[in-house]
């Protein structure tokens, strides 16, 4: 399936369940979430448990939402945030990164006739993109370096005190690193000719492609329908 | 026939594109601001973080201009918005909006108040935007709403439980009805407040960060005017007159030279130590600005254009731009220009990986990769700026393989930038730079002096018991999804007090995670890793690594405060401070002056001691390097060398030395094992 495919469904899914949230809403994400996960076979045990605190959290909301007498709306409005999560996190496992900047540049080419730089976007967002897994190794490594760091006696005040620290030199040295980086990013830009411009891939549509619009057409209609 | 227009029409242009150094910094700023809010939204718990996005934007509206914030926040909403949906993606832009308008003002120099005065402006208007989108969208404001009052009606109820408090819940009750009421007037309300808030935070941290990044080392490649499309680039012959640069910080000049020609067809190799103005060279070659004298040239430069200049630069992964190889190699290139992806690929040895990833290469192919990406433009003139420095011994053959046979095979003139002397062996011209100076210019010698042979170090002393030991080590990333990767398996290795050991492997071998496990970073999935028989991964920080990007490593602003935070010592005053800092120094044979001196202000080599003087100071019993030598020069790297046999000597400690490069290493670590997939060869 082409990438832009997905982009489109999944800003058509959410627009919709922004607009019409309901009950019809909560059903047509997750009919959507459950059958692309089964296309992609992809397996329920990749979600990430949450810890206790986190569920002990969602009990007391529902109990104090019960005695309100309103269980039916938070239950609504939890899972329209989490399902629209879902669908972010799916587009992600089933698309390969390298597929998303052309595909935008694509959709976003009507804009172009505006006059508006689409074509640079679509390269910053490629950049951003592929810089990003660098970035989370960065992120691994100074975590990793306050950790060896750390003395193992601090306790109350004092940890929270260095916890502190921990992220704000976490924060300013990502920001010195991406600085750096940023610099050489724009040599190399400029010594490819200073114009940001992808290779254009050519898109082929296929029946999948067709499926899934229409798939999606028929689940925003369903809730579109039931309120 | 037009007339060809001069070189010089382009700067009085308006410049309505991005020049290349705004792209980079959009694109890099607008991912760690996506990638801030995202981690926000996947842990609740620090859910602050997302504010902290706004810092990104700032430091780009600080340096740049107000489209790069724009594209920077397409950016960055864009990927926020595939990493956590629309919510992600609305955080980026207000981000953006705070941000932006914070650096806006620091950018202008001014004050508080003028942060203010925007915040009260910008609030209020981003609130009667909200106001619209909650009146058009009128099931989701009924869905929100619903909720808040649902929850105060259960809130009440539960207080009315309580005798005493059942006036506060009544009163709390028509608060919140009067809120949910008057709901249009509220949003705004919090919007400005969420501004406000929001924008002096935001300037209270950008003041301190600014303070802490480097002051901007543009290296003047590539400015923000692009040369006009005509006419043709003629870069060589290229001579340079007199030519002096200057640095502000510096009272010497890094490069003064009376007079040097590069004419086409030949292979150029400059030598010198760090610091000897080598890379300034290149860089005024590649159309820098110099200080005084006449670089000449009979046309236009034409970085990246075909018949122009093309750049191979040092650090591999910041140069390839394109997400898979043949994207990478199309990435920028005219279009229709003529692109043979199988060619390209066959002439610097990677072929058959047409479709493969560019974060799956190793540095040895990035440098190949960006070579091809050089050639395909058909340069006259390929500038190499230390691309070997982060290469290992066998990739460094290649590449200098490769540039060597690029004047005869395609005309293309190539000045190949390098710490390495043995690299000017194919050259036709050899130039060695000294403070600034060329010293030499002229065919390279003949080696005149045989490879040192192998000095080793004392035998390690087999009865000395295990320090450091493993046993059937396995460790799988993502165990039970699709993506579940053994990295490890069952690897089982001991190293002795006072005893060095060499791990070798290439990409993917398992090196980095064997270090990672070593270090206790990581639990293992099965096995055991321990230090004097107690597992290290409940002893985290007992044994010691060092990371390769020493950037990282160290992350306080001045080398004392790094020191003592290295150490994990708290200090009564400044003087103490510093005086363990100056005893730390002079442990890894650094000037004891350093230790009141910015970080940033330091060079790779010193930053790399400063980060070991930390460490060792704390004594450890067993020190993990992941390849400490990458990118210093052999003689930095000897003198690293030597401090190390000392320091392990004199301190009986054990060594794990994590490196795919074989130079330099034997006497300090004569045992070597080798890692393939995963398992010890």
């Amino acid at each position: 399936m082409w990438a832009g495919t997905k982009v489109v469904v999944l800003l058509v899914i959410t627009v919709t369940c922004l607009a019409l949230p309901g009950w019809g809403a909560v059903a047509a994400l997750t009919v959507v979430l459950v059958a692309s996960a089964a296309a992609a076979r992809i397996p329920p045990s990749v979600v990430p448990v949450p810890p206790l605190w986190f569920w002990l959290l969602l009990a007391v909301g529902a109990a104090v939402s019960l005695l309100g007498a309103g269980l039916g709306l938070y239950v609504q409005a939890l899972a329209i945030s989490f399902g629209v999560l879902g669908l972010g996190l799916m587009l992600g496992w089933t698309t390969p990164v390298d597929e998303i900047p052309p595909a935008l540049a694509v959709i976003g080419r009507p804009l172009s006739r505006l006059g508006l730089p689409v074509d640079t976007w679509a390269a910053a967002v490629g950049i951003s993109l592929r810089t990003l897994p660098l970035l989370l190794d960065e992120i691994r490594i100074i975590a990793a370096v306050q950790r060896v760091r750390r003395p193992p006696s601090d306790r109350g005040i004092r940890a929270a005190r260095r916890a502190l620290r921990d992220w704000a030199d976490l924060g300013v040295t990502l920001l010195a690193v991406s600085v750096r980086r940023a610099a050489e990013i724009g040599t190399a830009t400029a010594a490819r000719g200073g114009r940001p411009v992808l290779a254009r891939v050519p898109v082929r549509l296929g029946a999948p492609d067709a499926a899934a619009l229409t798939a999606v057409i028929l689940v925003c209609g369903l809730a579109a329908l039931l309120p | 026939m037009s007339a060809p227009r001069t070189p010089f029409v382009a700067w009085r242009v308006a410049p309505a594109e991005l020049s290349s150094a705004e792209f980079g910094a959009a694109g890099l700023l607008g991912g760690l601001a996506a990638a801030t809010v995202a981690v926000g939204k996947v842990l609740p718990h620090v859910g602050v973080l997302e504010l902290l996005a706004t810092i990104p934007f700032a430091v780009l509206a600080v340096q740049h201009r107000a489209r790069a914030v724009v594209t920077g926040a397409i950016a960055g909403a864009t990927v926020a918005l595939l990493l956590v949906g629309l919510g992600g993606l609305l955080t980026v832009c207000g981000c953006a909006l705070i941000g932006g308008a914070v650096g806006w003002v620091k950018a202008r120099r001014r004050g508080g108040w003028t942060v203010l005065g925007c915040a009260l402006v910008l609030g209020p208007l981003v609130g009667i935007a909200a106001d619209a989108v909650l009146v058009l969208f009128a099931p989701l404001r009924e869905l929100a709403l619903g909720s808040v009052t649902h929850l105060a009606a259960g809130v009440t109820v539960a207080l009315h439980g309580i005798p005493v408090l059942s006036p506060a819940a009544e009163y709390l009750r028509g608060v919140i009805d009067l809120l949910v009421g008057t709901w249009w007037v509220w949003v705004p309300v919090a919007a400005t407040i969420a501004a406000v808030g929001g924008m002096l935070v935001t300037w209270r941290l950008l003041i301190a960060a600014v303070a802490r990044l480097a002051p901007d080392r543009a290296d003047g490649i590539g400015g923000r005017t692009r040369e006009a499309e005509w006419p043709p680039p003629a870069p060589l012959p290229v001579s340079l007159n007199a030519i002096e640069v200057h640095y502000p910080s510096a009272s010497a000049p890094a490069l003064a030279i009376e007079r040097l020609d590069i004419s086409p067809g030949s292979f150029v190799v400059v030598t010198g130590a760090n610091g000897s103005g080598k890379s300034t060279l290149l860089h005024a070659l590649a159309g820098a600005p110099v200080t005084r004298g006449r670089v000449e040239r009979p046309g236009p430069i034409g970085l990246g254009r075909v018949g122009g200049t093309a750049l191979v630069l040092q650090r591999p992964e910041t140069q390839v731009l394109g997400m898979t190889v043949t994207e990478d190699l199309a990435w920028g290139l005219p279009d229709g220009h003529p692109l043979d992806v199988p060619a390209a690929l066959a002439e610097v040895g990677l072929s058959g990986l047409e479709h493969r990833s560019t974060s799956a290469l190793s540095g040895g192919q990035l440098q190949r990769l960006a070579i091809a990406a050089a050639i395909v433009r058909r340069p006259a003139l390929l500038l190499s700026d230390e691309s070997t420095a982060m290469v290992d011994s066998a990739g460094r053959d290649g590449i200098i393989g490769l540039l060597a046979g690029l004047p005869r095979r395609h005309g293309i003139t190539v000045v190949h930038v390098t710490h390495f002397e043995a690299e000017a062996r194919q050259a036709d011209r050899h130039i060695v730079l000294a403070a600034g100076r060329v010293v030499r210019d002229a065919p390279p010698a003949a080696p005149d002096r045989p490879t040192r042979p192998v000095e080793r170090g004392p035998a390690p002393q087999p009865d000395s018991p295990a320090v450091l030991e493993a046993r059937d080590l396995s460790y799988t990333y993502a165990p039970g999804t699709p993506w579940a990767h053994r990295a490890l398996r069952n690897v089982s290795m001991e190293v002795a007090a006072g005893e060095g050991v060499r791990v070798e492997g290439g990409n993917g071998s398992g090196k980095s995670t064997l270090a990672w496990l070593l270090a206790g970073l990581l639990v293992p999935s099965s096995g055991t890793c321990t230090l004097d028989g107690r597992p290290v991964d409940q002893q985290v920080g007992a044994v010691s690594i060092a990371f390769q990007h020493s950037r990282l490593q160290v992350q306080r602003p001045t080398v004392d405060a790094e020191i003592a935070s290295a150490a994990a010592r708290g200090f009564a005053s400044e003087a103490e401070r510093v005086e363990f800092a100056q005893r730390a120094l002079a442990l890894v044979d650094l000037d004891p002056a350093l230790a009141r001196r910015p970080v940033d202000a330091l060079s790779g080599g010193q930053l790399k001691r400063v980060a070991l003087a930390g460490i060792l100071v704390r004594r450890p019993r067993a020190l993990i390097l992941d390849e400490p030598f990458a990118g210093l020069d052999p003689a930095s790297r000897d003198a690293l060398v030597e401090t190390l046999l000392r320091i392990r000597e004199a301190q009986a400690m054990a060594i794990v030395l994590i490196t795919h490069d074989v130079v330099g290493a034997d006497r300090l670590c004569p045992r070597v094992i080798s890692l393939r997939q995963g398992i010890l060869r």
